[in-house]
C-alpha cells in the first residue's frame, strides 16, 4: 500500500521524525534510567535500528517502536548495573542555562534543592519518569501515558505516589 | 480532611489544576499543603536539558553507514574462509604425507579457528598457526607466526611454539605477538608460562611479557577484557616504531618506505584496522611526520 516515499525509509521523513522525537525520548530515558550519556546512546541505537528495519515499521508505529527498543535495551543494561539517577549532570546544565531561569527557580534555596535532588534519586524509575516528564517537559498525563503505553489513570497514580514519596524523603521544610 | 492515602490520584489532579473548588478548599487545610505548594513552585520552571539534534542525527547517519560497510566487509571475509576450506581439503588429500593443518590470514584479515578440543585461536592479520589434528588430544601444541589471541579450554598442557620461545598453559586466555625483533605475551585469564631463549617467566592475569631484540623489557600495562585488535583497533604502548609499521603493513597490504624513520623510537597510541587514512594520520601525525600515500594506495613515503 505504501510506497517508499511515504515511509520512514525516506531519509527526509526519517530526519523529520528524529528531529521531532529524539529529545523527548532522550529525556524519557534519562529520567527513567538515570544516566544522561547512556540515554543518548540508547537514542542512537534505537534510531539506527529503526533505520535498518524501516521497511517493516510503518510511520504510525515508528514512535512506539523507538520507545520500546530503547526501553528494552536500557532495561537489559541496567539489569546488570544498577545506575543511580545522576541528578548532578542535570544541575550542571541548569547552571549553564542561566537565561531560562525564572525568578522562582533562582529563589529556590540551596538546602531545599539538595533535598529535592536526593529525593528524586530515591523515586522509583516509573515515578521519576512521570514526575519529570510532567514537571520539566510539561507533558500532559495523556501524552505520558501514550509514551509508555499505559492508561492515564496509571500515570495519575504514579504522579500521586511520586509526590507522596518526595514529601516523605524531603521531610519538613 | 482529605485522605491522601485513599484517593490515589488526588495530588496528580491537584498539580494539574483539576480539583473542584470544594476539594481545593479542603486541601488547603491539610498539614502538608504548604509543602506541596512549594514543591510545585520550585519545579515549575526547571529548564529542559539541551539536546543538539543535528549533531546526534549526523552521528546516526555516520554510524548506520559504518554498519553497512562493516557488513560488506564481513561478506568479503568469506573469501579467506573459502580459501581455507579449500586448503584444508587439499591438506586432507595430502593427509598421509603431511597431517599438519596450516591456517593463515592475509592482509587485513582476521579469523577464528576452533581447535579439536574446543579451544579457540583468533588470528590477527598476516599470521599463521600450524597444528596436528590427529594427535591433538595427546599433545596440545601448535606453531605460531604473527599474532593471535587464545582461549584455551581446561585439559592437559597447551603449548604455543614461536621462534622467540614457547608458551605453556593449562586453561586460560592470552595473546601472543611474534614479530622479527618483537615478542609479547599478554595474559588475560589464568596462568601462562613463557620460556624464551634467555629466561623463563610465569604470568598471571593482567601481566605482560615483552622482549625487544631478545632483550626482556620491564613493562606493565592495564589490559582490557580482550586484545583491541579483535575489535579492529591496533593499540600500542611503548612499542618500537618498526613493530607499529609492520602492523600497518600487515593490516593494509601497503609498503612503508622507512628510510627516513628512526625505527627504534617507542610509540604509544592506537590506529583503526579498517580505515587506512585515519590509521596513517594517527601514527605519523602524532610523530610529527608528513607522509604521502601513492595513487594506488600501496606505497607510503615518509617526508620527514
Amino acid at each position: 500500500m505504501q510506497n517508499e516515499e511515504g515511509t520512514i525509509c525516506n531519509e527526509r521523513i526519517f530526519n523529520d521524525f528524529f528531529k521531532s522525537n529524539a529529545r523527548l525520548l532522550r529525556n524519557y530515558l534519562y529520567y527513567k534510567f538515570g544516566d544522561l550519556d547512556q540515554a543518548e546512546d540508547l537514542v542512537q541505537e534505537s534510531f539506527i535500528k529503526l533505520w535498518n528495519n524501516c521497511s517493516k515499521v510503518s510511520t504510525g508505529k515508528a514512535k512506539s517502536y523507538v520507545y520500546t527498543v530503547a526501553t528494552n535495551l536500557g532495561i537489559s543494561i541496567t539489569r546488570h548495573q544498577k545506575v543511580k539517577f545522576k541528578y548532578q549532570d542535570y544541575v550542571k546544565h541548569v547552571k549553564s542555562d542561566v537565561d531560562n531561569q525564572s525568578p522562582e527557580f533562582l529563589a529556590l534555596e540551596d538546602e531545599f534543592k539538595v533535598k529535592l535532588d536526593n529525593a528524586l534519586a530515591k523515586l522509583s524509575d516509573r515515578q521519576r519518569e512521570v514526575f519529570l516528564l510532567s514537571r520539566i517537559d510539561k507533558k500532559t498525563y495523556k501524552e505520558i501515558a501514550q509514551l509508555s503505553d499505559v492508561s492515564v489513570k496509571a500515570v495519575e497514580k504514579l504522579m500521586h505516589k511520586a509526590l507522596l514519596s518526595l514529601r516523605e524523603s524531603i521531610g519538613n521544610i | 480532611m482529605i485522605d491522601l492515602k485513599k484517593d490515589e490520584t488526588f495530588l496528580a489532579r491537584w498539580l494539574n489544576g483539576e480539583l473542584t473548588e470544594i476539594d481545593l478548599k479542603e486541601f488547603e487545610k491539610h498539614p502538608d499543603y504548604n509543602f506541596y505548594v512549594k514543591l510545585k513552585q520550585s519545579t515549575e520552571h526547571l529548564p529542559s536539558l539541551a539536546y543538539d539534534v543535528d549533531t546526534h542525527l549526523q552521528r546516526i547517519h555516520d554510524n548506520k553507514e559504518r554498519k553497512e560497510t562493516k557488513d560488506s566487509k564481513k561478506v568479503f571475509r568469506l573469501f579467506p574462509v573459502l580459501a581455507i576450506a579449500a586448503s584444508i581439503l587439499i591438506i586432507f588429500g595430502l593427509f598421509f604425507y603431511n597431517p599438519d593443518t596450516t591456517i593463515s590470514t592475509g592482509h587485513g584479515q582476521m579469523l577464528t579457528v576452533d581447535l579439536p578440543d574446543g579451544s579457540q585461536v583468533m588470528l590477527n592479520a598476516m599470521s599463521q598457526v600450524v597444528f596436528n589434528k590427529r594427535d591433538w588430544n595427546a599433545q596440545r601444541s601448535l606453531n605460531l607466526i604473527g599474532e593471535a589471541f587464545f582461549k584455551v579450554t581446561n585439559g592437559n598442557t597447551f603449548t604455543v611454539h614461536t621462534k622467540h620461545g614457547d608458551i605453556t598453559v593449562l586453561g586460560t586466555q592470552f595473546n601472543v605477538n611474534v614479530e622479527d625483533s618483537f615478542f609479547e605475551v599478554s595474559c588475560y585469564e589464568g596462568k601462562v608460562k613463557v620460556k624464551s631463549a634467555t629466561q623463563e617467566k610465569i604470568l598471571v592475569k593482567n601481566q605482560i611479557f615483552r622482549s625487544i631484540k631478545n632483550t626482556p623489557q620491564d613493562f606493565s600495562s592495564q589490559l582490557q577484557e580482550k586484545p583491541t585488535w579483535i575489535d579492529n583497533t591496533s593499540s600500542f604502548s611503548s612499542v618500537p616504531l618498526n613493530t607499529v609499521i609492520q602492523e600497518l603493513e600487515d593490516q593494509y597490504n601497503i609498503k612503508i618506505n622507512n628510510s627516513n624513520l628512526k625505527l627504534d623510537i617507542l610509540y604509544t597510541g592506537t590506529f583503526p584496522n579498517d580505515n587506512l587514512d585515519v590509521a596513517l594520520r594517527s601514527v605519523f601525525s602524532t610523530l610529527g611526520m608528513n607522509y604521502r600515500l601513492s595513487e594506488n594506495k600501496k606505497d607510503v613515503m615518509i617526508e620527514k
